[in-house]
């Protein structure tokens, strides 16, 4: 993850507008928490017009007068701003004369999404202390969002909200502790793409932060002696074949209680773009962006890719696409049944079922699909959406339809940071909905 | 012994292959002795909407169909002539009052990247046919072509228009037998067809696709703008016309083609994000307030605008056409070019003039690949005229029922039923009038924008609601856009204001005209009835196309109207379906409830 250093001198700028949206004001002042906790020494910073939005959000920190920055005795700088637009990242009140000395400093910047992020340099190695883990890691390019190569499936380094393992998983790098567990305690895995993954959170906001808080207050509640873990196994662009694998590689062996597949929408998005033929005679859903491995790896850049132009256009019937799906779905089922734990069927919910749009929401969106290659394909897709909720509905298993469940709420509520991303709002949902089914499962309610 | 034609005097001509590439709509076209014997365009097998690319599908489509290889081409016709083009291009760039160098710049790189001066060396790569038979046919001549020698009219006047040929914007001229001759044009920037595509751009739409939007729009609105947009023109003696070149960039445009002074007299350009609603029950859910009258008093002045350019269109088109009418002293109208689609303006040519219309149902750069071949067949020994094109189901062939099963098992979706010829209109005609929308595959595909028949969709044209549920939950489609009926040759005259129809060739059996729904029945058929009372009928009849004709018989028995409303079978921004495959596809992702592929019917449901 990148994080500060905690024994650095490190100074925070606020420069936030006057109008940011609430819902990101809240993940700012949440996310400033978050990165600074542990940091010694601490100085924050800010232009007149954000001394009334730190009051409003952040009551309880001191800000000093900006000349502090003219002493130069700081290691690391944080440009706390909602924009990428680099030239916010020199504070407009910069006192005269004065240049923070690059070489020396290290600069960040919290974004709108709660992230911190390296501000004007490349990531390296004290940014994300998995980066050279393995030989896979160290092959590819240290940037900061990117999806990269690995033989098992493909992996994707999103550092800034938090740790990840050398896997790119948002889990302690040891897990041995949990293979002989106390019977009483029991462990949770939750499964998905880039939602499970909760890219948009902080590691207290995630689902499955809520999931274990709630089951562990439940089970306290109901004089239970359970106690819960619940770990995030979600990774970027993962279909129900990749959890599966990912179930194989890293989590067979701690026999885990209960699993939660939290998916659908990149099975359902990548199947309807991918080539036909392998969904159809293999079952097989893959990422379109494979291809373009493919591609470098055998010089076949002449060649075209499935997709021949944009916006894409799905190339498959919507039975073969959810037919993948449900196939995988059930395999997973049977292995996780088969090693002895209980499997939660779920639908993860998109902002097409919901009833109203979040203005924020609204913006959010736009701007996603602006240029998007699959912005057809989003909107093809809901009939397949609603079809899949419709067969969950008919599934007599432990499940939760989460798109259904988001179709209760409107213009007031802020889930969706895009089209399926969700907010620390929309997380807080998801966790607290599982949550009650592994209760009940256990019963705890 | 010597055949008939041989005694006529008529030699055996060979194929002749027509192309049009490079710009839009990319086509291609066979024809054997006067006769086009199979017609593609590019987009229905690339799946790519105007699909400009060179029709290497198109063209082997139409050799499998004609059982031919390159081998047995004659003569290959290409639908205009490359240098003149350029020439032009130069002579604007010359000839601008900014000149804007990125627009040469651009052009000149484009020329060469995509090699347009190059299409002989092309073709020849392509398929190997020498050079020597390969022959460039101007742009409006293969316009012209399209339109008269499909006509089946012995003589006529023809009228060209659309954005640009070479030089030429409107062209008119007279044709006789095998002979075409010119009598005049309009050259850019004098362009009506840019100038309606200016304003479709202006009104947020994209050009080259958005103008039939344009047509809807201007229902909801009055022409309180005509007398602005009016005076832009200055209709000369003899057709052509003259257009401010003060409000339009059309020599070298740069991202729009309007200039500031045309915002300056209509007021900001719409954002193709804002909604468009005249009434308040067209307003999206949830809008409400000043937001909603905002959105409403805005709507109004587009639409107005759009029923403005419409009406100024109109008035350029009766200017020519009556023009060249006057010259020729023939009746017997042709239209082609893209403004020919305009089918408000035909309607009122029909009616109001009492014309004798002919428009090729391609009569945009598709329909010239069949323009460009006859041309060309008429250029030659024998010069043979070809039969009027009544059909227009020159496109992929239908497929065989083990194809249909084929793709009804890949795509896993489940057999409704397979039903007896007899039986099929009833059935279906029972699932539409329990108000399902159906996708709609029969036998051949057809040429042209339009469906007719073969590669619709249908509903009951008698449901209020049907309209906005076809285009927002089937078609993804704005909610002002209008539906065309189909109907029963039986039932035209009870229904619409028609003139009385002249044959197979009217522009009515090719949903070519728009004419108004009679006052006492505008109730009765409420989805195919625009705001302003009209629609853009198909006319069927049992040799038109025999089982849609059985399917509107079964639905009058019914629900007592032989009408169905019908739309082309696609979602927004995706070309008409062409197998049965691209059917199911398409299919799977809109809210259609049942297809219907030759005689099976498949529903929606499938086991997961």
């Amino acid at each position: 993850m990148t994080q500060l250093n905690s024994k650095a001198r490190t100074a925070i700028i606020f420069n936030p507008p006057a109008d940011i949206p609430s819902p990101t004001s809240r993940q700012i002042a949440d996310a400033f928490r978050f990165h600074t906790t542990g940091v010694n020494s601490l100085t924050v910073v800010a232009q007149v017009e954000a001394v009334p939005w730190i009051e409003n959000y952040l009551p309880d920190i001191a800000i000093e007068d900006p000349g502090v920055l003219r002493s130069n005795n700081f290691e690391s700088i944080v440009f706390v701003h909602p924009f990428k637009d680099p030239k916010f990242y020199i504070p407009p009140f910069e006192p005269s004369g004065w240049r923070p000395s690059a070489p020396r400093i290290r600069f960040y910047a919290i974004d709108a999404n709660g992230r911190l992020l390296p501000a004007g340099r490349e990531y390296d190695d004290q940014d994300a202390e998995n980066m050279d883990a393995h030989i896979f890691n160290r092959l590819s390019k240290p940037e900061g969002e990117a999806l990269y190569y690995f033989p098992y499936g493909y992996l994707f380094r999103y550092p800034g909200v938090g740790p990840t393992n050398q896997f790119g998983f948002r889990v302690p790098d040891d897990l041995s502790g949990f293979k002989n567990r106390d019977p009483e305690h029991k462990l949770v895995l939750c499964y998905g793409g880039s939602s499970g993954f909760s890219m948009f959170t902080l590691p207290h906001q995630m689902y499955t932060s809520v999931m274990e808080a709630s089951l562990n207050k439940k089970a306290l509640e109901s004089g239970s002696s359970l106690r819960f873990t619940v770990l995030n196994f979600g990774q970027h662009g993962n279909v129900v074949m990749n959890s599966i694998l990912t179930y194989v590689l890293f989590n067979f062996h701690l026999k885990p209680d209960f699993i939660v597949a939290h998916d659908g929408w990149n099975d359902i998005i990548y199947g309807m773009v991918q080539d036909p033929r392998l969904l159809k005679c293999g079952n097989f859903a893959y990422q379109n962006n494979l291809e373009g491995w493919s591609q470098i790896l055998h010089g076949t850049q002449e060649l075209q890719q499935t997709q021949t132009g944009t916006p894409f256009r799905p190339l498959s019937a919507a039975p073969a696409v959810l037919g993948q799906y449900f196939t995988r779905k059930r395999q997973f089922e049977s292995m996780v049944r088969a090693n002895g734990a209980q499997f939660i069927w779920g639908l993860q919910p998109n902002s097409f079922n919901k009833r109203h749009l979040h203005p924020l929401e609204a913006t959010n969106i736009e701007a996603h699909e602006k240029n998007m290659p699959f912005i057809d394909v989003y909107r093809q897709a809901i009939p397949l959406f609603q079809r899949a909720s419709e067969q969950l509905d008919k599934m007599d298993v432990p499940k939760l339809d989460l798109y259904e469940e988001f179709g209760k709420y409107g213009k007031d509520d802020y889930l969706f940071v895009d089209p399926v991303h969700l907010s620390p709002d929309g997380d807080e949902i998801v966790g607290r909905n599982y949550a009650d089914v592994i209760a009940n499962l256990c019963g705890l309610n | 012994m010597k055949s008939r034609d041989e005694r006529n005097g008529l030699a055996e001509m060979g194929y002749i292959l027509g192309l049009s590439f490079d710009f839009h709509d990319s086509a291609a076209a066979l024809v054997k002795d006067g006769v086009v014997v199979a017609a593609g365009i590019e987009e229905r097998f690339s799946r790519i909407k105007h699909d400009a690319s060179f029709p290497r599908k198109a063209i082997e489509f139409c050799f499998q169909t004609a059982g031919v290889s390159p081998a047995d081409i004659e003569a290959v016709a290409y639908y205009e002539v490359p240098m003149l083009k350029f020439d032009r291009i130069l002579w604007s760039y010359e000839n601008a009052g900014q000149r804007n160098p990125d627009y040469l710049d651009r052009t000149v790189a484009s020329w060469l990247r995509y090699r347009k001066f190059e299409i002989r060396d092309r073709i020849f790569e392509e398929l190997g046919i020498a050079k020597e038979k390969i022959s460039y046919v101007g742009h409006h001549i293969s316009h012209m072509s399209a339109a008269f020698f499909c006509s089946g009219f012995d003589a006529a006047t023809i009228v060209t228009m659309d954005g640009v040929g070479e030089y030429e914007t409107t062209s008119w001229g007279v044709g006789n037998g095998t002979k075409i001759q010119k009598l005049g044009s309009a050259d850019l920037p004098n362009s009506i067809g840019l100038f309606y595509s200016a304003l479709t751009a202006f009104l947020g739409f994209e050009v080259n696709e958005g103008e039939y939007k344009v047509m809807g729009m201007a229902a909801f609105g009055e022409p309180t703008y005509y007398d602005i947009l009016r005076a832009m023109f200055r209709l000369e003696e003899g057709g052509g016309f003259l257009i401010d070149t003060n409000y339009f960039e059309f020599l070298t445009p740069k991202d729009i083609p309007y200039t500031d002074a045309l915002v300056e007299v209509l007021g900001q350009p719409r954002d193709p994000k804002q909604h468009f609603a005249t009434l308040e029950e067209d307003l999206p859910t949830g809008i409400t307030g000043a937001e909603a009258d905002a959105i409403l008093a805005a709507s109004k002045r587009y639409a107005d605008i759009a029923a403005s350019v419409q009406k100024v269109t109109e008035d350029v088109i009766f200017h020519v056409v009556d023009s060249a009418v006057r010259a020729t002293g023939i009746k017997e109208v042709c239209l082609a070019g893209g403004v020919a689609l305009n089918s408000l303006a035909n309607g009122r040519l029909i009616r109001e003039r009492g014309y004798s219309l002919y428009i090729h149902p391609a009569a945009g750069d598709s329909g010239s690949a069949i323009g460009a071949a006859l041309w060309r067949a008429c250029q030659g020994v024998g010069k043979r005229r070809s039969a009027p094109l009544t059909s227009p189901y020159l496109g992929t062939r239908c497929p065989r029922d083990e194809e249909i099963d084929q793709a009804i098992s890949d795509s896993g979706f489940q057999l409704h039923g397979t039903f007896a010829p007899d039986q099929l209109p009833f059935e279906v005609a029972r699932l539409l009038a329990e108000g399902n929308v159906i996708g709609w595959f029969q036998g051949n595909a057809e040429w042209g924008p339009r469906a007719l028949g073969n590669r619709s969709i249908l509903a009951d044209p008698t449901r209020a609601d049907m309209k906005k549920i076809v285009n927002e939950r089937i078609k993804f489609r704005e909610p002002f856009r209008p539906f065309a009926p189909a109907v029963m040759i039986e039932e035209v005259y009870k229904y619409f204001e028609c003139p009385e129809l002249r044959d197979g060739t009217s522009p009515e059996y090719f949903m070519l005209a728009v004419h108004r729904v009679l006052p006492a029945f505008r109730a009765v058929l409420p989805a195919i009835t625009h705001a302003d009372g009209t629609a853009r009928l198909q006319v069927v009849d049992a040799t038109s196309n025999p089982i849609f004709y059985s399917l509107l018989k079964a639905f009058k028995a019914l629900r007592g109207v032989g009408v169905l409303m019908n739309t082309s079978y696609n979602l927004k921004g995706e070309p008409i379906v062409d197998t049965p495959a691209d059917a199911l596809r398409t299919f799977s992702y809109s809210g259609l409830d049942y297809v219907v592929l030759g005689n099976r019917i498949v529903s929606k449901d499938f086991a997961l």
